[in-house]
């Protein structure tokens, strides 16, 4: 989790977010790993974050650290959450299998349907 | 997705275009806070929820010091995506429960087919024990009855001859200690020899049949013979059952001078000719002469002659002694 520091300092010598940019790149990793590229809602949050966090460089590069921190915070969270979506695509092919399965082993079984949202 | 795909459009579009009224950033924030709280993740992932109504706090208030400033829609950002993870991470919590259902009925219904096999071979193996101890009880009672049968019938060697043919055991008494010559009638000291024979018919097996043959020898007449025989087997019958032999397992019949045992050109053979047999039948063994028994009395047989045999020998001995 990003500890956040935003607001501290003027804008003059506001330190380079490399560490909060470092913690938006390794969820932006760890959600490609998890397959978010393969699910479309993931998909979509995972290019956002990825966006933003070259944004965030760009804005590093300019001086404009306290903006770049704000971006590498956005990236973080789209990051984070296309890791929500590929798990929720994973549990969701879980449950359904195993659904499936009891439902062909005990047809008279009625099996509980999703939470709506 | 489309949906949140849509609404991420619009509120970038509301952004720019109405930048004096609250940010449609913000405003998406407090919709999909909104959403979040009154759906399943409230129930699902509370700690999530404050997370996200914590993240949109800061965003208000953000924007009440700071007017609609990028921290203020960054922060609003911060805020949306906050309460669609707790939405998300609700879901992911659904989904598990629902797959740990399944499984476990799956489960459950697995263990008790199991069980129910279990209490079914568990049932058939006391079904089994029990037909097994029933038909070892019933091969000792039948082993018993046997051996009380073939004891009943080897005493007789004391007085009878006893011999074991395919139609029967066959018990054969001399016509010359039972009757007198030319006579039907029991001779007083054949009663002691017939009332032993009776006791040991009676011993007999169960559902044994007994039929009494009487024998002459070749001297006079064949209608004189065949007469005397049939009245002699007919005595010896009534006498038995006097003694208790029922009367459905026995039968008499006479033979004349057929089947002789013996020459009748001697006085020794004629004697032996003159007998008395009464042949001991068996359950489910035929009636007629020379037929094949089953296997089982076969077996039952073979221990009855070792018996007899056994006792045979020993008489033999003591009156070769003699």
């Amino acid at each position: 989790m990003i500890a956040l520091v935003l607001g501290a300092g003027c804008a003059g010598n506001y330190p380079a977010p490399a560490d909060h940019l470092a913690s938006a790149m390794a969820a932006a990793r760890a959600a490609r790993e998890a397959g978010a590229p393969n699910v479309p809602s993931a998909a979509l949050q995972l290019k956002l974050a990825e966006e933003q966090i070259a944004q965030a460089r760009q804005m590093m590069h300019n001086g404009s650290n306290e903006r770049a921190d704000y971006m590498t915070l956005r990236a973080y969270n789209d990051a984070e959450l296309a890791l929500a979506f590929a798990r929720e695509n994973t549990a969701l092919l879980l449950a359904a299998s195993a659904q499936a399965t009891t439902s062909r082993a005990l047809p008279s079984v009625t099996t509980p349907t999703g939470a709506s949202k | 997705m489309f949906h949140r795909l849509y609404v991420l459009s619009l509120s970038t579009a509301l952004a720019t275009a109405c930048s004096a009224s609250t940010p449609p950033s913000l405003v998406q924030a407090r919709a999909a806070y909104q959403r979040a709280a009154q759906g399943p993740a409230a129930r699902l992932t509370p700690a999530q929820l404050h997370v996200a109504r914590t993240s949109l706090a800061v965003a208000e208030k953000t924007y009440d010091d700071e007017g609609d400033s990028d921290n203020a829609r960054d922060r609003a950002y911060v805020a949306q995506r906050k309460a669609e993870l707790a939405e998300v991470q609700a879901s992911i919590a659904d989904a598990q429960t629902r797959e740990a259902i399944a499984r476990r009925q799956l489960q459950d219904a697995n263990d008790q087919k199991l069980n129910n096999a279990q209490a079914e071979l568990a049932g058939d193996k006391n079904v089994i024990a029990a037909q097994q101890a029933q038909l070892a009880d019933e091969k000792q009672r039948r082993q018993e009855a046997e051996r009380r049968a073939a004891e009943a019938i080897a005493q007789l060697t004391n007085i009878a001859s006893i011999k074991q043919e395919s139609r029967g055991t066959v018990i054969t008494l001399s016509g010359a200690v039972i009757f007198a010559s030319g006579k039907s009638d029991l001779l007083p000291s054949a009663q002691e020899k017939l009332n032993q024979v009776a006791d040991a018919l009676r011993e007999s097996e169960a559902g044994s049949k007994f039929v009494v043959e009487g024998y002459t020898d070749s001297r006079g007449s064949d209608a004189l013979n065949q007469g005397l025989s049939t009245q002699r087997a007919a005595a010896v019958r009534r006498y038995l059952i006097s003694r208790g032999v029922s009367e459905d397992r026995i039968t008499s019949q006479g033979f004349g001078k057929s089947n002789p045992v013996a020459d009748n050109d001697t006085a020794e053979g004629r004697a032996n000719n003159r007998r008395v047999e009464i042949v001991v039948q068996s359950p489910g063994q035929k009636t007629t002469q020379g037929t094949q028994r089953d296997q089982t009395q076969g077996q039952a047989d073979q221990r009855l002659q070792r018996s007899i045999g056994q006792a045979n020998s020993h008489r033999d001995s003591e009156q070769s002694q003699k």
